[in-house]
């Protein structure tokens, strides 16, 4: 039977660029090594297939030039008939679409839309959105 | 000697390509991708196909172990996971690159999903359509 997914050995090495490769930058490589291979695969039985969709899902950063976040957030994954909705229960945010991912993206840009709204009307705020203006400054920062 | 713990601060995502060929130039380490594709026509089901993941990442510095899911969206599974041994990135300005070779199990038509981990914290998904034959 084959498997499902097979990795071979990774190449990992500093972007490509015209100079000379820097020695320092040698310790970026990876090799397979004959006692500590660099890589696991984990191949997942068909009768025992993990679920892709987790209840909580911990994410890295806002795919945006500009905004960042500061620290990763804690996303809870909830499902509602077709669609999966992705939120943030302290600032009662949320994105939704019909997979994870999706979902994610649209909480991303749904973070973003309205920092950059709130940025922009933060003189006229009443103190429930300077309250939710606070917090969103805690959790992303402007590069 | 021990491998120190994870951290660091989670990587940004500049590139994340599904190609045919990815080819690193030795020496100075670029890379040429060859057939960027975001769809799989196949005859029949399963089908294994060999391809190739690039990723160009930035703002990572610290010790990081990344993860790739490969997923089946449309039944929700993950099929397989691969895990890259603790790798240390010594300078947040550089931007570094992986390229993976792969070689899939494709159970049936559908939607599929590379879906990036660094530290256990998502970063970022590739997501292609495999299809079967044309009527």
């Amino acid at each position: 039977m084959p498997e499902v997914l097979e990795l071979e050995p990774v190449q990992m090495s500093q972007a490509g660029e015209r100079r000379s490769p820097d020695p320092d930058l040698e310790r970026l490589k990876l090799s397979r090594g004959t006692h500590e291979p660099p890589i696991s695969v984990e191949i997942h039985h068909e009768t025992s297939l993990p679920r892709a969709t987790p209840e909580r899902l911990i994410v890295g950063n806002l795919n945006h030039p500009h905004l960042w976040l500061r620290i990763p957030i804690t996303v809870s994954i909830t499902r509602d008939e077709s669609l999966l909705i992705a939120s943030i229960p302290e600032i009662d945010e949320f994105g939704y679409g019909p997979h994870l991912t999706a979902a994610v993206e649209d909480l991303r840009q749904t973070l973003i839309e309205l920092f950059q709204t709130l940025k922009s009307e933060q003189a006229r705020l009443g103190p429930g959105m300077l309250q939710l203006w606070n917090q969103l400054q805690e959790l992303i920062e402007e590069r | 000697m021990e491998t120190p713990a994870p951290h660091g601060p989670s990587p940004v995502v500049l590139a994340m390509v599904l190609c045919d060929v990815a080819i690193t130039e030795h020496g100075t380490n670029k890379k040429t991708l060859v057939g960027i594709f975001q769809r799989v026509l196949a005859s029949v089901f399963p089908t294994l196909q060999r391809m190739f993941l690039y990723v160009q990442m930035t703002d990572a510095q610290g010790v990081y172990i990344f993860r790739i899911d490969f997923v089946d969206v449309d039944r929700d599974h993950v099929r397989g996971t691969a895990t890259v041994n603790p790798i240390e990135v010594p300078n947040r300005l550089d931007p570094f690159d992986f390229v993976f070779p792969l070689t899939i199990e494709i159970s049936g038509p559908g939607l599929y999903e590379f879906r990036l981990y660094a530290n256990d914290v998502f970063l970022n998904s590739i997501s292609f359509t495999a299809q079967g034959p044309h009527p």
